[in-house]
């Protein structure tokens, strides 16, 4: 399951391909994610395939949880994540990771 | 797309660029003036260098830069394109080729290549007027060579940047504060935003990055195709704007982009923008709030903002990111399906033509067991059917046809090269590039009309001394010529040299025992003979002189592509060599014809009409192979007698007129079964020297039927009424 709850977190496990032809497929996941209004962390480990696409969705759910007044957070980015992210100005975005 | 395919698209993309920079250098040394010429050659390098940086190919990326930086100056009218520029940059992209292939692994850098490379930097600064100028771009060069290899393995320092202007000079820029917001349809358009600001990190250093999203709305209408991202950065280290602007050419019209000149103590300043993050609720109003001076942000309607980057980003990483990279310049595989055109794998639409084939031979089984059952109903509804497999045929086998200019236009090159070489003038003309053929085609044809050309050149043009001598002009011509004639396409190489001797190639031929003395040969013949095996004339003719060395592998090449080659001449006028291909090698409309038994397929397109041939016209003819047809002598070839068929069963006899190249006869035959889609099977290697023959087919009921040739076949007939010797012929046969 991509979604998995916590007393006060909700993991969201995203999967291997984080690229513009995949994140269409996560609509439902992120939805489902922000249903729960819980601190959102985003578990990244499976992640290989990533590109602006990718960097978008991490930045969106970062700013719909914290619309929500929920926490978000980043584990498990490989060093490709990292350096995107960092390329595009958001190495904030790893830092937060809880 | 898998790193490997994505690469694939990229060294594909890259020899296309190449060639499109190699014919608009050509087209400017024929005397081209049009300014979209330089446009393209500046284009497509900066397209070559842009795929390559987002593939990490920093060879690439550094020696373009500096073709790049040249044909900015070409473009903007600072520099003038001449010959000898045109040169430079021709050999700029044989290098540029090579440094592909190197990247890629394929090649490997010696001594050599060091040292064009070399050579070729030193030509290309060179051309850059004045001492001081040229002193600059050296400079600058060496920099940017410098750092495309160092950006890539780590980090660039930023503290150095920063004390860089610490002298004061605030007149001119050190920086620029470059403001980018893509398109809402970039990444569905097979954009990424991500690859176009590494590669602009690899154009300088960047002192100060952040990304945000613009109109992110609410999270029910976020749709994460859509590209929200706004990027805003300073970037310093002798970068241009042009450089800069050209970053996003692609997306010119896609994006919203301003760069502004920031001098040091800006960006000084710059290092203390606002780093933090704004409270959601605010995000609205945050607008305005990062513009740092000389210029207001652009005004978005909602702004959420992200933690601002105080330390440089790295570049050249290998993340997920590039790997889209190959379709981002031409976005040929737009996700968005906007796009004109999809680059799909030649293997794939082989396959496709494949099982076509086979629904072709199904089609044809299911359509025999209509027959004998007699069933109205299911006669029509297969009617039906085959026709739309037959259009389902003709369109899959169109999208396999592509135009042969591409194949014409490298022989610019070798022109070119050649008759410089050479020391000959010559003027080469191409028409009829538009004409279509089949890819497997067009690929194959490809060596033999290099050899043509080349023997042309060489051998056929005359040196000016010669030509002035025959008062001709000394610009020598060399035409290249594509046009499609009853279901072939005819290429012709044509000259306006010496032309061959006829009475050389005989006595040559004689000699070589390819014929015999007293043989009674038309000059066409006697021409064609430079075809023949063995028929080397590196010591033949003079005005020919080796326009038989390897002629008979050209001849081959044609053959196996079932194909004709052809050669007319007039000494002192010019020769023409022509080619004749069938449009494809997969499938084609055939006639159904029974010859003792056996099923034989004659291509439909060479069908003039089918005769019945009647006792009155054998007994008029006296025994010989020919019958008149409304007034004109037409030769034939009975297929039971070349084929050795004979059942014993005397029936009714056809004739079938064939045409082809402009020569007719008769292929008699038994029965006329009727059209029949053919599926060409190649012949295997057993058959290779059966003449008459040129593939195979299997029927609907699964029986074999071999596919008539043609052309071979009228030889024969023209052959053996001319000889009247027809037993002497059949064993040759």
């Amino acid at each position: 399951m991509p979604l998995e709850l916590g007393p006060d977190r909700v993991v969201w496990n995203l999967p291997t391909i984080l690229n513009i032809y995949g994140v269409a497929e996560l609509k439902s996941d992120l939805s489902a994610a922000l249903a729960e209004r819980r601190d959102i962390q985003l578990a990244m480990d499976n992640v290989e395939e990533f590109d602006g696409a990718g960097v978008q969705l991490l930045l969106a759910v970062k700013t719909f949880a914290e619309m929500q007044s929920c926490g978000f957070s980043v584990s498990g980015a490989k060093p490709s994540v990292v350096q995107a992210l960092s390329t595009m100005g958001l190495s904030g975005l790893i830092g937060e990771a809880g | 797309m898998s790193v490997d395919d994505a690469l694939a698209a990229f060294e594909e993309e890259a020899r296309e660029m190449l060639t499109e920079m190699e014919s608009s250098l050509l087209a400017i040394e024929g005397g081209g003036t049009d300014p979209g010429l330089i446009n393209a050659i500046f284009r497509a390098a900066h397209t070559i260098k842009g795929t390559a940086g987002m593939f990490g190919q920093d060879g690439v990326v550094s020696f373009t830069h500096h073709v790049e930086t040249v044909m900015d100056d070409a473009r903007k009218g600072k520099l003038t394109v001449s010959s000898d520029l045109v040169t430079l940059m021709l050999r700029c992209c044989d290098h540029m080729g090579f440094l592909v292939g190197e990247g890629l692994g394929r090649e490997t850098r010696g001594e050599e290549e060091a040292a064009r490379e070399k050579v070729l930097l030193e030509g290309l600064m060179s051309f850059v007027g004045g001492d001081e100028a040229v002193a600059r771009r050296a400079a600058k060069g060496a920099d940017a060579v410098q750092g495309a290899s160092t950006a890539a393995a780590s980090e660039p320092a930023v503290a150095a940047s920063n004390s860089d202007g610490d002298g004061g000079d605030t007149g001119t820029p050190d920086g620029w504060h470059v403001r980018v917001r893509f398109g809402s349809k970039v990444m569905r358009e097979g954009m990424d935003p991500l690859a176009f600001i590494r590669y602009l990190s690899t154009q300088g250093t960047i002192n100060w990055i952040r990304s945000e999203l613009l109109n992110l709305g609410a999270p029910e209408a976020f749709d994460p195709e859509n590209c929200y991202i706004a990027t805003e950065l300073v970037i310093s280290g002798g970068i241009e704007e042009p450089t800069i602007r050209a970053v996003f050419d692609f997306i010119a019209d896609q994006c919203e982009l301003t760069v502004e000149p920031c001098s040091t103590a800006w960006l000084t300043e710059s290092r203390r923008f606002p780093a933090q993050t704004p409270e959601p609720a605010a995000a609205a109003s945050t607008a305005s709030e990062p513009a740092p001076e000389p210029t207001p942000a652009p005004p978005p309607a909602q702004v959420v903002a992200s933690p601002a980057e105080a330390v440089p980003v790295t570049s050249g990483g290998d993340d997920g990111g590039a790997r889209r990279g190959g379709g981002v310049p031409a976005a040929a595989a737009g996700k968005g399906g906007e796009s004109r055109f999809l680059r799909v794998e030649a293997e794939k639409l082989d396959q496709l033509i494949n099982l076509i084939g086979e629904l072709v031979i199904a089609g044809a089984y299911s359509s025999l067991i209509a027959q004998r059952l007699r069933d109205g109903e299911m006669l029509e509804a297969i009617s039906t059917v085959t026709g739309l497999v037959e259009s389902l045929r003709d369109t899959a086998l169109n999208l396999r046809m592509v135009p042969i200019g591409a194949t014409f236009t490298r022989f610019q090159r070798v022109v070119r090269d050649l008759s410089a070489e050479l020391g000959k003038d010559v003027d080469l003309q191409i028409s009829g590039a538009d004409t279509e053929l089949d890819k497997s085609v067009v690929e194959k044809i490809s060596d033999p009309l290099t050899h043509l050309v080349r023997n042309s050149l060489d051998h056929g043009l005359e040196t000016r001394e010669r030509r002035i001598e025959a008062g001709k002009s000394t610009v020598g011509t060399l035409q290249l010529h594509a046009y499609h004639d009853s279901g072939s396409i005819v290429i012709e190489v044509a000259d306006d040299g010496g032309g061959l001797n006829a009475d050389k190639i005989r006595a040559k031929a004689v000699e070589r025992g390819l014929i015999s003395p007293g043989a009674t040969l038309t000059t066409r013949e006697i021409n064609n003979l430079i075809f023949e095996p063995g028929f080397s004339t590196a010591d033949a003719v003079t005005n020919i002189s080796g326009r038989g060395v390897g002629m008979d592998v050209v001849k081959q090449n044609i053959l196996s592509l079932r194909g004709t080659i052809d050669i007319e001449s007039e000494p002192g006028v010019g020769t023409l060599t022509r080619i004749r291909l069938p449009l494809t090698l997969a499938i084609i409309d055939g006639f159904l014809v029974n010859v003792a038994g056996g099923a034989f397929v004659v291509p439909l397109s060479m069908i003039v009409e089918c005769l019945d041939l009647r006792r009155d016209d054998i007994e008029t003819a006296s025994g010989r192979n020919y019958v008149n047809l409304r007034g004109k002598v037409l030769p034939f070839v009975r297929l039971r007698d070349v084929f050795e068929k004979n059942d014993g069963v005397q029936r009714r006899e056809n004739i079938v007129v064939v045409n082809y190249a402009g020569r007719m006869a008769g292929l008699v035959v038994d029965e006329l079964v009727g059209d029949f889609q053919t599926v060409i099977k190649p012949l295997g290697p057993l058959f290779k020297m059966v003449r008459g023959i040129s593939g195979s087919t299997i029927l609907g009921s699964g029986e074999v039927a071999l596919i008539l040739d043609v052309p071979s076949l009228i030889d024969l007939a023209t052959r053996i009424e001319h000889h009247e010797s027809d037993r002497v012929e059949r064993t040759t046969l």
